[in-house]
């Protein structure tokens, strides 16, 4: 298709990216039959556009219905994670890694030096 | 995770994609919930980051190719192009970049432009006014 004007291209352009026009396309537009033709044209495509797209918008009745939806789903997936953390911790020994550290950690809690300290000093002297 | 976040994010955003890619308000709210459970399931932890593009990408990807696979059960006109919709969708509506999109829809970068292009006219020629409004002027 050949433009009939040589700023039917920026015309169309920015229209399409509903952009500002500036000043000085916005006079030559005023003046200029094509590109006042063309401009007409894409902003009546744009409404048309813009119209279609809105209206597979959710409406308020839709959102309030999904946005509950989405609350309960949501609530429903936390509870059975915390449920199923309350079975594994109850039901399993954990891992090796994770029970060896513990029992390391606890060794290092003064109470448990203490005892070891007490524990070491009564077999030295049974010796 | 805010909740609230999430489900203004779906009931928003997610659904408007949805709707607009398979027309019936049923399928598009069933196809949001499986995705968001797919989300719950495989990496519930990324629901946090609901408000990141990344994460929101993903999330209309995996609307896109859920939608895709269901499109039979949709009884969707076999001329529809859905990666077209989806690519016309998120540049028109989320204004996102050619190379998000060529990777939402797992379309190359060069066709994505030629696909927007083509779903607008499309929904040009549906409407009968564009053609009448033409011709009156």
């Amino acid at each position: 298709m050949i433009n009939e004007c040589v700023h039917e291209r920026s015309v169309s352009r920015l229209v399409s990216r509903n952009s500002e026009l500036s000043d000085s396309l916005k006079a030559h537009i005023s003046q200029c039959e094509n590109c006042t033709r063309k401009y007409n044209i894409l902003c009546h495509e744009n409404s048309v556009l813009k119209e279609n797209v809105s209206s597979y918008k959710s409406n308020f009745e839709i959102k309030e219905t999904l946005s509950r939806e989405v609350e309960l789903i949501v609530e429903r997936y936390a509870e059975k994670s915390k449920r199923d953390a309350r079975v594994l911790k109850n039901n399993s020994f954990g891992s090796l890694n994770h029970n060896v550290l513990a029992f390391v950690k606890r060794l290092t809690q003064p109470i448990s030096l203490i005892l070891m300290l007490f524990v070491g000093a009564l077999y030295f002297l049974t010796l | 995770m805010e909740v609230s976040t999430v489900s203004e994010f779906i009931s928003d955003k997610c659904f408007h994609f949805t709707h607009f890619l398979v027309e019936d308000e049923l399928q598009a709210s069933q196809l949001v919930f499986d995705v968001l459970q797919s989300f719950l399931i495989e990496s519930p932890s990324a629901l946090s980051r609901v408000e990141s593009t990344g994460f929101r990408n993903d999330f209309y990807s995996r609307i896109y190719k859920l939608a895709k696979t269901r499109r039979d059960h949709f009884k969707m006109s076999e001329s529809v192009d859905l990666s077209g919709r989806a690519a016309f969708f998120l540049v028109y509506e989320h204004r996102l970049s050619i190379g998000e999109v060529a990777k939402i829809t797992t379309t190359p970068e060069d066709q994505v432009l030629l696909k927007v292009v083509h779903a607008r006219s499309q929904i040009l020629k549906d409407n009968n006014n564009v053609e009448k409004f033409r011709t009156s002027l």
